[in-house]
């Protein structure tokens, strides 16, 4: 190849080199700015992502409030209207026992059948909005299969009788029938199913099953109540558990019912982890069925169950320790039937002292004392050598407050409020050697004082009325500074501070007889002291602190009127 | 056309007849003779049916035999410049399936203004030895498409036969070739 044909070639591939470079340059700076502009892009949307996941925990928290304060707010309302209500029934049983003509005795049965139903109803309101809000809580317990259904079809023995319906319960299983089952809300689940099958059945028969298959651990249950009623069609059966739903709207005039009943029902059985369903034909007959899987529980615990009140307790020394009056009265009153020897103790001193002196069987020891805390003499009584039992008294049902329980000595708790039944099957569990842990199904406020009493606030000023308003306009003056005081270390967790402002409230709230808030912050001050805050305390302060107020209000206003 | 297919050219005439060959070719070309071909650039179609022409005048060969060689060339020049396009690939039948929904498309998008043909199948899950290959472009490069169909099939050692019952340049809307593959694809 001649020379100038190389040195063409040559310039060529130094063009083709050049042309290659700047080819390279052109592309790397367009990929260059390409990454930058990414880059941006992704800044700008992680700002923007950012700024939106904000927007929606903003909204979700204010959604998730609102939808507290209304699950709060019916949670309240059905306590607040269940106070009143326990002592309208008290008041009737109360009255029934006194002496009563023929007339006064057919008004009184109305007033009680009036005031259970309502009772009712409110317990409806609280079990819907508790599942609503998915706080219903269960309480597993050894519970045998066969006295569930027992139960459940003796308490409607005598409306099926009635109405002339048979009424049968049945339990088929070939192994253990004992399970750790929340038997109270499947007896709810029983009752409310059973109470529907004898309202929509004018004749034949109504039974009530319960087919227990073992596997492995579990024990899984099929409850079935059967009737052979008017039954409905398929498009009824397909809303029947939906709330506010029934059959038709006509049924509920004719039967009455909140509505709620088999929603509550459904929720109570999904909560249990179960599955509930429906199988109807008109004019044959309806039967529920739902499912239920718990732990089995291999040993049959040893008279597990109370159904009835009685105690005898004749020629046994029962010592009651409370600081509070009405405490004491209240047990002295519930023990009266049981023909024990009553012995009182206002303080833990004074029940170490009482304890030394006449040796009781069985003590009640309220927890929650100020100065020496029935955690405390209870150590010191163990400690000299006392070995009857002791059962607790508290309003506090925090399985940490039932471990200090356990751990200082004492063999079971109580929870405050109770019924006569609470406190009698935990005597009996005691005294049979179980531990017990009754009557804790409402998990704060001590219900069972009034909010604010005016009878007990002149009782306390020797009737001057212009005394007891004065005292109470210095408290609500005061109240906001103290609430701020209170939730401030409660929230911080500030222990000494809960103390601190407990203290200074307590004395205030005992001055204007606000019972309620009193009694609440002697606990947040007996928890302060322990060193122990009580953040999930704070909801409840927050509301009782609320309805004293409003109590107080309420009544000063009253005054200036009347005045 | 994409002057990667001119550089390409450039590389076969060298490699097989010489340097001096290609500044001949160019001398009978004039418009190309100061220009070095860049790949990335686009050159007149016509350029390379000039070279390709002045090819076989010089050479004393067919221009379809000749489109032949160079489309078999073309093939490990393609290949060895985008080696990621045969990840994978063990058989031409797999390949012939990715050219043109996969490796044309991805030309396009590497290279501005590049316009690969329109190639088509039928009998796609039919026999795995066999496959029909439609072609059509307005170039009508239908020898070029069989030396790549022969590169194909030499670079993995599949013997590639075929019978071509439509060719656009009997007056056929499009080329077709029935293709038979004498080790069919295993897996
Ligand atoms: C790794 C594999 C391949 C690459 C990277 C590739 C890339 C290209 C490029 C860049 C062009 C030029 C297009 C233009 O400048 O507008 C082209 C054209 C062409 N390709 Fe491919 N190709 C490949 C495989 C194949 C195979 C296997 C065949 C067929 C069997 C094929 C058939 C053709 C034909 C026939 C043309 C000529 C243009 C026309 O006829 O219109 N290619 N290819």
């Amino acid at each position: 190849m001649d020379e100038a044909k190389w040195e063409r070639r040559l310039a060529r591939e130094k063009v083709r080199s050049h042309e290659l470079e700047k080819i390279i340059e052109d592309k790397t700076r367009e990929l260059y700015l390409a990454n930058e502009s990414l880059r941006e892009h992704n800044d700008a949307l992680e700002v923007k992502v950012e700024g939106r996941t904000a927007d929606l925990r903003a909204a979700l928290a204010v959604a998730e409030a609102a939808s507290r304060a209304k699950t709060g707010f019916l949670a309240h309302m059905s306590h607040e209207l269940r106070t009143p209500l326990h002592g309208l029934g008290g008041t009737i049983d109360a009255l029934t026992r006194t002496r009563l003509d023929v007339e006064q005795r057919r008004l009184l049965d109305l007033c009680q059948m009036s005031s259970a139903h309502l009772l009712s109803v409110v317990g409806d309101v609280l079990d819907f909005s508790r599942i609503e809000s998915g706080q219903l809580e269960l309480d597993l317990r050894p519970s045998s299969v066969q006295e569930m259904v027992d139960a459940a079809a003796s308490s409607f023995s005598a409306a099926a009788k009635q109405k002339g319906l048979t009424l049968t319960g049945k339990v088929s299983a070939d192994g253990p029938v004992w399970m750790h089952a929340d038997s109270h809300r499947i007896g709810q689940v029983l009752g409310n199913l059973l109470s529907n099958a004898l309202k929509f059945t004018e004749s034949g028969e109504v039974l009530v099953h319960a087919e227990v298959a073992r596997e492995g651990a579990d024990l899984r249950t099929t409850w079935r109540v059967r009737d052979t009623g008017c039954g409905m069609t398929e498009e009824a059966t397909s809303r029947i558990f939906e709330a506010f739903k029934q059959a038709e709207a006509a049924t509920t005039r004719q039967y009455g019912g909140t509505g709620l009943g088999l929603s509550i029902v459904k929720g109570i059985v999904e909560r249990m982890g179960g599955k509930i369903w429906v199988e109807s034909k008109v004019g044959e007959g309806t039967m529920f069925a739902f499912t239920t899987n718990h732990k089995v529980c291999e040993a049959a615990p040893h008279g597990a169950s109370h159904d009835s009140v009685e105690l005898d307790l004749s020629e046994m020394s029962v010592l009651v320790v409370d600081d509070h009056p009405v405490n004491r009265t209240l047990c002295k009153a519930m023990l009266a039937t049981t023909g024990c020897k009553l012995l009182i103790a206002s303080s833990g001193a004074e029940a170490i002292m009482q304890v030394a002196t006449s040796s009781p069987d069985l003590i009640l020891m309220d927890c929650h004392m100020p100065g020496i805390s029935g955690i405390e003499a209870t150590r010191t009584i163990r400690a000299s050598g006392y070995e009857k039992p002791i059962l607790a008294v508290s309003a506090d049902a925090t399985t940490e407050n039932a471990n200090a329980v356990l751990a200082c000595g004492m063999q079971g708790i109580v929870g405050k409020p109770f019924r006569q039944s609470d406190l009698f099957s935990a005597i009996s569990d005691m005294l049979a050697g179980r531990g017990a842990f009754a009557g804790q199904d409402e998990k704060s406020v001590t219900e069972a004082y009034p909010i604010f009493s005016v009878e007990s606030a002149l009782d306390l000023v020797g009737g001057q009325s212009e005394m007891v308003q004065r005292l109470c306009e210095v408290f609500l003056e005061e109240l906001p500074q103290s609430i701020h005081n209170m939730t401030t270390a409660m929230r911080e967790g500030d222990a000494a501070a809960q103390e601190e402002s407990a203290h200074s409230l307590k004395g205030a709230a005992g001055v204007v007889c606000a019972a309620r808030l009193r009694e609440l912050v002697i606990e947040l001050e007996v928890a302060g002291r322990e060193g122990r805050t009580s953040p999930q305390k704070l909801e409840c302060f927050e509301e009782v602190a609320e309805a004293t107020e409003a109590e107080l209000r309420a009544y000063l206003a009253s005054e200036s009127l009347g005045t | 056309m994409k002057g990667v297919i001119f550089a390409i050219f450039e590389d076969f005439v060298v490699e097989t007849f010489g340097a001096d060959t290609f500044e001949d070719l160019l001398d009978d070309c004039p418009h190309t003779a100061k220009e070095p071909f860049i790949g990335p650039n686009s050159y007149p179609d016509q350029w390379l049916v000039d070279l390709v022409t002045a090819a076989c005048k010089r050479l004393s060969i067919e221009p379809g035999d000749a489109l032949h060689a160079f489309g078999k060339f073309a093939f490990g020049g393609l290949t060895s410049r985008y080696p990621n396009f045969l990840e994978g690939v063990t058989h031409p039948r797999q390949l012939l399936l990715l050219v043109h929904g996969i490796i044309h498309v991805e030309v396009k998008k590497l290279m501005v203004g590049a316009t690969p043909p329109n190639l088509f199948y039928d009998n796609v899950d039919g026999d795995p030895s066999e496959l029909t290959l439609h072609y059509e472009s307005s170039r009508g490069l239908c020898q070029l498409l069989e030396g790549l169909l022969l590169g194909a099939g030499e670079h993995f050692g599949v013997t590639i036969e075929y019978e071509q019952p439509a060719c656009t340049h009997k007056g056929d809307a499009r080329c077709t070739y029935l293709l038979k593959f004498l080790q069919p694809v295993t897996a």
